[in-house]
């Protein structure tokens, strides 16, 4: 269970920012949650505060009833490990194969050489990679990096996956299928949230959409899509 | 500790990924330590030196002419008392005459026996005194002056007092231009690993992002500098291992008669000390370079 409560956000700079302004909203175990809205409307400050990568200036941001914002430093890897992440530029380690990449996540988690040996290939499979594991991202396409990306983030089996504009560098025969590999983690019982632009996607898997405007809530919407956001 | 194997190669990847800055940092690192052993290396040397001079340089008591036996031991007994005292060795004239003519006469004993019937020093009883700390040298021979019955005081304090200067200064010096050097080995590890910091930036925010522990980002910055702390000090540690007996063995042979006098320490003697503390000492630059650059450039 993600909660923010009354949650603002402002940051400090030459010019003072609100990134968020007062919000509050909850999403529940095994949701499958868009948050759209323009750029600077606030969506990337939530998942930076969701990561513990930032601090709310005022009210709390709780996960599973942790207090995000109230975790030393030492206590936020561990925190992490119940996310997966992925990104709209991919951000995969160039100079490692398609297979050390995903066996990257594992190793930093701890996990012992024989089960990353099981474990890797099984995900790439589900990801529909088994062949390309020992390319290189540069040989790959950009839905197929970003497929390496949400393998990486799933195989530590996270609770939450969060995907920031993960279509944006894709086309829409690729976008689809990304969007079909996290609705099918989703089914698996991954708490989905996904934080777009992509009109298409969200009118087309009909998911709870929320809207967000100048660090403001504005829509909620169970099964919603942009066209009655 | 499952990472651990992972973590080192790690750290040796890092040092090539930018090897011009990382040698740059070992030569300074083998710098400062090649000096500090060879700072070491003399030191000990001249310690050694003075403790033989110690040993060995000892301060002659003559006495006043036509004295008993009685009144020599008297004497004896008088400069004793001085405190720092660690033995005294008695000469009789008869025994310092047949010392004499061993060393002046060696070959020609014909020519001592002119002498046979008196002997030449017969005023030439005294007693070596040696010190614990020759430091104490001038003192004592300010006591021994004093004592009743006591004509003359021979004593060389030049070669002790020497040593000692040339090892004050020689210590000083060493510990301006290592103090110095300390910091610039430091401050250039510490430039190599935010080298590092930057180049794997990326891969250190996805860490982060994957939840990585401190401990797993911060692990190869770590052993980075532990590993050139390692090569650093065992560079230096090689060449005095090979050097050492080199140069002892060139000194013995051009100052021949000075090595009659001292003996230098010995390699295995010379390691007892070296060995550790170079260690320690590229073990705390290169952690000291690690945790400076990480507490700088890598955030939590």
């Amino acid at each position: 269970m993600i909660e923010f409560r009354r949650v603002s956000k402002t940051y400090n700079g030459a010019v003072k920012a609100d990134a968020l302004n007062d919000v509050s909203l909850s999403i529940g175990e095994g949701e499958f949650v868009f948050i759209i809205g323009d750029s600077g409307a606030g969506k990337s400050t939530m998942i930076k505060l969701l990561m513990g990568e930032e601090k709310a200036s005022s009210g709390s941001v709780l996960v599973d009833g942790i207090n995000v914002g109230k975790l030393k430093n030492w206590q936020l890897p561990r925190y992490r490990r119940h996310f997966g992440v992925i990104f709209q530029d991919f951000r995969l380690l160039q100079n490692y194969t398609v297979y050390d990449n995903v066996a990257f996540a594992q190793r930093v988690v701890g996990a012992s050489r024989k089960r990353i040996q099981k474990r890797v290939p099984k995900i790439l499979a589900d990801v529909g990679l088994e062949t390309k594991q020992k390319s290189f991202p540069a040989q790959l396409s950009g839905g197929e990096q970003q497929r390496v990306a949400l393998a990486r983030a799933v195989v530590n089996g996270p609770q939450y996956l969060l995907a920031d504009e993960p279509t944006g560098n894709l086309d829409p025969a690729n976008s689809e299928e990304v969007m079909r590999l996290l609705e099918s983690f989703n089914r698996s019982g991954t708490t989905v949230i996904v934080v777009t632009h992509d009109v298409a996607m969200v009118d087309q898997f009909r998911k709870r959409v929320v809207t967000m405007k100048e660090g403001q809530i504005v829509s909620d919407i169970r099964e919603g899509g942009y066209d009655n956001a | 500790m499952r990472n651990f194997p992972y973590l080192v190669g790690q750290g040796f990847k890092s040092i090539f990924r930018h090897i011009g800055a990382s040698l740059f940092s070992l030569l300074i690192m083998v710098f400062t330590i090649f000096l500090f052993d060879a700072a070491s290396a003399i030191m000990l040397n001249i310690s050694s030196f003075v403790r033989d001079a110690e040993e060995n340089v000892g301060v002659t008591i003559f006495f006043e002419e036509g004295m008993t036996e009685e009144e020599i031991k008297a004497v004896g007994t008088e400069l004793a008392k001085y405190p720092d005292v660690a033995r005294m060795k008695f000469t009789s004239a008869e025994e310092a005459w047949e010392n004499y003519k061993k060393v002046y006469f060696a070959g020609n004993e014909h020519l001592a026996e002119g002498y046979a019937d008196s002997n030449p020093l017969a005023n030439s009883a005294s007693y070596e005194v040696f010190l614990n700390d020759i430091s104490n040298q001038q003192d004592f021979v300010a006591f021994a002056k004093k004592v009743k019955g006591v004509r003359q005081v021979n004593f060389s304090n030049v070669v002790a007092e020497g040593l000692s200067n040339v090892e004050a200064i020689l210590r000083t010096g060493t510990i301006v231009i290592l103090a110095v050097l300390l910091i610039v080995a430091v401050s250039l590890i510490s430039n190599s690993i935010a080298l590092t910091i930057s180049m794997r930036s990326e891969e250190i925010h996805i860490m982060r992002y994957i939840g990585a522990s401190n401990g797993f980002i911060r692990g190869p910055l770590v052993l980075e500098g532990l590993i050139v702390g390692l090569f650093g000090a065992a560079i230096p540690l090689v060449a005095m291992w090979f050097g050492y007996p080199a140069v002892v063995a060139s000194i013995k042979e051009k100052y021949a008669n000075l090595v009659n006098i001292f003996g230098f320490i010995s390699r295995e003697e010379l390691f007892r000390f070296i060995a550790p503390v170079s260690v320690a000492l590229g073990v705390g630059i290169g952690l000291a370079g690690s945790l400076f650059s990480i507490k700088k450039h890598l955030k939590a």
